[in-house]
């Protein structure tokens, strides 16, 4: 008997996005939402009756009932899948937390609450051992009395938990210690894990599933489930890691000393075609170039941010050069002098008033080359 | 360029044609009335070579005259070593024609326009003409930076200087500059944020404000879900329901053994109470038991003394009466004591007056003598007086008398030294026979101090005469006066000579000494009150010794010791009465006391028998009241019974007091918990209710919101206020490079003002604006700007300015005229004279011509005359003028 089952993590329902601006927030926290549907879609297509979420359902313990009646409604929607869903430090199921609402608003049977620590079968022959989070933060570990837990012979134990697998460097926000040689102790077939946001394999029977819809700019590798196979109590559990993500969050590091470096992103970005309006990037441009080349480069990047998503040009570390080459763009005339007393400044010990001098001789060789007859 | 004549025709208030012939180099001056047509006749120049024949400018029209006609004008001049007569009509009658007199080429209409435009912007006339052109009061109008003068001088200053290269690119990039830095700052001082950078200003303090909030916010949700999590572990707790139900049996025990305890308390106080009612009971009946028995004995006791008492009575009676009598004795000796010691007391007082009449009269006999004493020291010192009183040499007078008489003494022996002494000696035989007025002169020597005849008989008379001098004669006076003085003072002291006076002084003095003495014994013998007193003591002490008094019988100490005698029988007697009489009153007292107690006794007697039933009653009586005691002696006993039996059974206080407040705890801890589970519920509900609010306001989600928001503003703000410090900075680098080329560019300018400034202000130094108005003057190191100046200042300086250009015009070799049209209008006389050293220098170098109103003012100012003419027609006569002028 096999038993297929869908991990995931890390919805984080009503994240805000503060930092973007226009209707960007809405669009990306209503794609935290539809993660739901893509979830489900995957779960259709692996066979798979169960989604095991584990934790962090919600961005805040403090989300709104109208966030819950969204996602509950969503979930509800969903009737051939049952969603099996524990809180985690986000969203710690204490009183009158956001599970109150989730459980005041009577989810129909196929949204299941693990909101104490209770094994429950959930298909024959297979149980789970969920460790919701009642508080942000735990001093002992929340799985810990899944060692001392029995269940029928032969059944397929499956652990449900959120928090940090100390000792191999997957810290994420949430301050709760969790073995990794759980699987071991408690006999488990599986530890399905959240907290991390990247897809993780912590062993061959400890995963991190990672959020199914990218966040932020990561490390790691975000937007994905993983459709977990079963296919007996001691038998090695069979991992796929499926994507999920609607939007792609990428980041991007290039040493520029021409315009000519930025081809490359140019061509990705162009490469992408439509779907680069579901990307969004973020660009740190370090190095030094020719006056003239910075310029170019500066329009570049105000070309290319309308074809993504959200561009996030990082130039703070993108130096022009004040050579006499650089100057002479500038002619022999007031405008040269100028730029000269510019470039002295920005080579002032005084960074702030060094950084004003520089922008301000780009700024000088901006309007210059607007100009006509301008020197640049 | 340079102006020789002009001539109008149908122009502004000119009825009639008219011209200004014979301009030369330098200097020309036209000095008129005011609307004498000075400024109508160039402003006709200034249209003639500035508008085109074919406008209808308003200026143009404005030459109409009133009475209508076309405008003509003809200008003669010199460009480029050649003369051309210019010649325009506009309006009705509009036509140009330029005419080179050099050459005699013609050009007319359109060709004319363009050929004269052509001539001067080449030459660099027309663009210079109206720049130069300093009309009344027009002078302080700065040029427009569009005028096609300023950009001719422009022209020549940059061709002038070559390191403006490069200003016009950067004053584009300047305005292009301020243009962006205009979106981000106002033009106030300091600049305050507008645009998109005060929006960006205010969202991050909204930001900040509203994170602020969204943070109290959300910490307090936060705090209200650990408190909503501990309240629920307590309401688990209280509420669990074997707690309860402990709680509640707890408090029933508690209470019902308070219960008991407090009912068997009770009962052994009633218990007590039942004793002591007992008690009183039988303490009330055997008080009555022997009252009566108390009251049966008294009355025997009474009965018994009332009979004693009548014999007791009959005593007494006979005391008092034995008393009475013992008194009235005692009292009649005591009476006759005391009169015998009245009598005994006026006969020693009749003794004692005559001792003292005998000793007045003693005393009195001894002041007598002493009045008789004192009477004759009286009459001796009168004598002594009256022998004083003779003597009138005093000790003063005396000394006077020395004096003088001392003087005569010394007098005399010195006139007598300064004499010639004779001395006669006798032969002997011969004695005698020298006589002086008869008298014979003895042997020895004579003093001669006055002249002296002796006479010797036979012989004859011998004149012997003391010698003649001034001092003898002084001396001789001096004695006189003194001899006078001296015997003023024997007559007034009575005198005959010194030696008389010193005896009678001390003859005084021993009668002053005895006249002390007899002083000295009066006061002695008078008292202090002296004389007086004395008389008046002998008088009243001579009434004393003669008053009445019969002389005594016996001797006081024999009536003395007979009132000591007399003393001790009355004292005697006085203390028998006083023994009498505290008899008397003791025995008084015993008897009312008897007759009291007596008395007392029958009334008590007679309170006793109505008290007491009737003697044969009284047997039955005393049975009763001896049931009655015991009787309540049994109720006693078995109330002690009873209370000794409930003392065993109930708590004592402390006992009861701490199980009623075990009962009082029990039951309170139960209402406690009662009202805490109340209270806790309504404080779940409340933060229960709170909570929703917050998270139907998803308090943390909209912290990280605003968070993110606040960042992207943050780092928004920050590019901006980058960038306005970059785009400040590039501004000030612009301006102050700006200023460094409008002072390389001005300088042509400021070279040429320096010298008629020196000339007019000695010491001073201009400074010329961009639009080449004058800025500021310098003068003994206060800079002032030219809106602070003096009009008439300000337009001279205006005018110096319009020379300098035409200074700039003339060495670049575009020269042309400076027309100053009455543009001295505020200038004293004084400072007129200073313009006039500039407009000579001026003229050195290019044409000037002055048009002024005050002819006097300028008439000492050299040059030219101008006077406006008739315009003579004649062609020929012209042309030969004006040849002859540009040769």
């Amino acid at each position: 008997m096999s038993f297929t089952f869908i991990h995931t993590a890390d919805w984080q329902i009503g994240k805000p996005f503060g930092e973007f601006a226009g209707d960007k927030p809405g669009v990306l926290r209503q794609a935290r939402l539809e993660a739901i549907d893509k979830i489900a879609a995957v779960a259709r297509q692996r066979g798979a009756a169960h989604v095991l979420a584990a934790g962090d359902i919600f961005d805040f313990e403090t989300g709104s009932s109208l966030l819950v009646r969204q996602l509950v409604q969503r979930l509800a929607s969903h009737r051939d899948i049952t969603w099996h869903l524990i809180s985690g430090n986000h969203d710690p199921a204490r009183a009158s937390s956001v599970w109150d609402d989730v459980r005041g608003a009577a989810p129909p049977a196929n949204v299941v609450l693990h909101l104490d620590a209770m094994a429950t079968e959930i298909a024959r022959g297979v149980v789970l051992l969920p460790a919701p989070l009642k508080a942000k933060s735990c001093v002992s570990d929340p799985t810990a009395w899944m060692d001392h837990t029995p269940s029928p012979e032969g059944s397929m134990r499956i652990g449900l938990a959120h928090g940090s697998v100390t000792g191999f460097g997957s810290e994420g926000d949430a301050a709760v210690p969790i073995d990794p040689t759980r699987p071991r102790t408690a006999g488990l077939s599986f530890l399905a894990l959240g907290d991390w946001h990247g897809t993780k394999r912590i062993g061959e029977r400890v995963w991190y599933s990672g959020t199914p819809e990218p966040d932020s700019f990561p490390d790691n590798e975000p937007g994905h489930v993983l459709a977990v196979t079963l296919d007996g109590p001691t038998a090695v559990p069979r991992v796929e890691t499926v994507r999920t993500a609607t939007y792609t969050w990428g980041k991007r590091a290039l040493n520029v000393t021409a315009a000519e470096d930025l081809r490359s992103l140019v061509d990705e970005v162009t490469s992408l075609g439509p779907d680069a309006q579901r990307h969004l990037m973020h660009v740190a441009i370090t190095g030094r170039a020719h006056l003239a080349a910075h310029l170019a480069v500066g329009r570049l990047l105000s070309d290319l941010e309308p074809s993504l998503f959200h561009l996030n040009a990082d130039i703070t570390q993108f130096a022009a050069l004040h050579e006499m080459s650089d100057l002479a763009l500038f002619g022999t005339g007031a405008l040269r002098t100028v730029a000269e007393r510019l470039s002295s400044q920005a080579g002032n010990d005084d960074v702030r008033h060094s950084r004003v001098a520089a922008q301000a001789l780009l700024k000088l060789a901006h309007i210059a080359s607007n100009t006509a007859g301008g020197a640049a | 360029m340079k102006i020789l004549a002009v001539r109008l025709a149908e122009v502004g208030c000119f009825s009639r044609a008219v011209a200004v012939e014979g301009l030369g180099d330098g200097l020309n001056v036209l000095a008129g009335e005011n609307e004498a047509g000075k400024s109508t006749i160039f402003a006709a120049l200034r249209m003639a070579f500035e508008q085109s024949h074919k406008t209808a400018h308003r200026d143009v029209e404005a030459m109409r005259p009133y009475s209508g006609g076309a405008p003509l004008v003809e200008v003669d001049f010199v460009v480029g070593g050649e003369t051309w007569r210019l010649r325009k009509q506009y309006l009705t009658g509009r036509m140009a024609e330029l005419r080179n007199l050099t050459t005699g080429q013609v050009s007319r209409g359109t060709d004319a326009e363009e050929n004269l435009t052509a001539l001067l912007t080449q030459k660099g006339g027309r663009p210079a003409l109206s720049l130069l052109w300093a009309s009344q009061k027009g002078a302080l109008t700065p040029l427009p930076p569009s005028e096609d003068a300023a950009i001719g001088l422009k022209r020549v200053i940059s061709a002038e200087i070559a390191a403006t290269a490069g200003g016009s690119e950067a004053r584009h990039v300047r305005v292009a500059v301020r243009a962006e830095l205009d979106a981000y700052l106002t033009g106030h001082k300091p600049p305050r944020p507008r645009g998109d950078y005060d929006i960006a200003i205010k969202a991050k303090l909204r930001l900040e404000s509203d994170l602020a909030l969204a943070v109290a916010r959300r910490d307090a949700a936060l705090v209200r879900l650990d408190r909503l999590s501990e309240l629920k572990t307590q309401e688990t707790e209280l509420c669990d329901p074997g707690r309860i139900a402990a709680r509640a049996d707890a408090s029933a025990k508690a209470a019902t053994a308070a219960a008991t305890a407090r009912d068997a308390l009770q009962k052994q106080r009633a218990a007590a109470d039942a004793v002591s009612g007992a008690e009183s009971r039988l303490a009330l009946a055997r008080s009555k038991r022997e009252i009566f028995e108390a009251d049966l004995k008294r009355l025997a006791a009474l009965t018994a003394e009332a009979i004693l008492d009548q014999d007791l009575s009959r005593d007494l009676a006979t005391s008092l009466a034995d008393v009475e009598a013992r008194v009235t004795e005692a009292r009649d000796a005591r009476n006759i004591a005391r009169n015998a010691l009245v009598q005994a007391d006026c006969e020693l007082k009749a003794a004692r007056e005559a001792e003292r009449k005998q000793e007045a009269q003693q005393r009195l006999s001894g002041l007598n003598q002493t009045l008789a004493a004192a009477d004759e020291a009286i009459r001796a010192g009168l004598e002594l007086k009256s022998k004083l009183d003779v003597l009138r040499v005093t000790p003063d007078l005396l000394r006077t008398i020395r004096t003088e008489d001392d003087a005569v003494r010394r007098l005399e022996d010195r006139l007598a030294a300064a004499a010639p002494r004779l001395t006669i000696a006798y032969a002997p035989g011969a004695e005698g026979r020298i006589t002086q007025n008869g008298t014979s002169l003895a042997g020895g020597a004579h003093l001669v101090d006055r002249t002296l005849v002796l006479e010797i008989a036979g012989v004859g008379t011998i004149e012997i005469a003391p010698g003649v001098s001034d001092d003898a004669t002084t001396a001789q006076d001096t004695l006189a006066r003194h001899r006078a003085a001296l015997a003023r003072l024997f007559a007034d002291a009575g005198v005959a000579s010194l030696a008389d006076a010193e005896r009678q002084l001390t003859h005084r003095q021993q009668l002053e000494q005895e006249i002390a003495e007899a002083r000295a014994r009066l006061g002695a013998l008078l008292p202090a009150g002296g004389l007086a007193k004395l008389k008046t003591d002998i008088d009243a002490l001579a009434a004393t010794a003669s008053g009445n008094g019969d002389d005594a019988i016996r001797s006081r100490a024999d009536i003395e010791r007979d009132i000591d005698a007399i003393r001790q029988d009355l004292i005697k007697a006085e203390a028998a009465d006083e023994a009498a009489q505290r008899k008397l009153a003791v025995e008084r007292e015993a008897s009312v006391r008897h007759a009291a107690t007596s008395a007392d006794r029958a009334k008590r007697l007679d309170e006793l028998e109505d008290k007491l039933p009737a003697p044969a009653a009284r047997p039955a009586l005393a049975l009763e009241l001896q049931d009655a005691t015991n009787v309540c002696e049994r109720a006693l006993h078995a109330a002690v019974r009873e209370h000794t039996a409930w003392r065993e059974q109930a708590p004592d206080p402390d006992q009861l007091q701490a199980l009623e407040t075990s009962a009082q705890r029990a039951a309170e801890a139960v209402t406690a918990e009662n009202r805490q589970r109340e209270e806790l519920r309504r404080s779940v509900a409340s933060l229960e209710g709170e909570l929703r609010a917050d998270r139907n306001d998803e308090v943390e989600a909209r912290v990280a919101e605003l968070q993110g928001a606040l960042e992207a503003a943050t780092q928004r703000l920050d590019r901006m206020e980058d960038d306005v410090a970059a785009l400040q900075l590039l501004d000030s680098e612009l301006r102050a490079e700006e200023m460094r080329s409008q002072d390389q560019y001005l300088r042509p300018i400021s070279e040429r003002l320096a010298p008629y400034v020196d000339l007019v202000f000695p010491g001073a130094d201009i400074t010329v604006a961009e639009n080449f108005a004058p800025a500021s003057l310098r003068r003994a190191n206060d800079r002032e700007t030219i809106a602070a100046l003096s009009e008439g200042t300000q337009e001279q300086l205006a005018v110096m300015v319009r020379l300098a250009f035409g200074r700039l015009m003339a060495d670049t070799g575009s020269a042309v005229p400076v027309i100053l049209d009455d543009a001295l209008v505020y200038s004293d006389d004084e400072r007129i004279l200073r313009m006039f050293m500039a407009f000579i220098t001026a003229a050195r170098h290019h044409q000037l011509i002055v048009l002024t109103c005050r002819s006097r003012t300028f008439s000492g100012l050299d040059g030219h005359r101008l006077k406006i003419a008739p315009w003579q027609s004649d062609a020929q006569s012209s042309d030969r003028h004006l040849l002859s002028a540009s040769a």
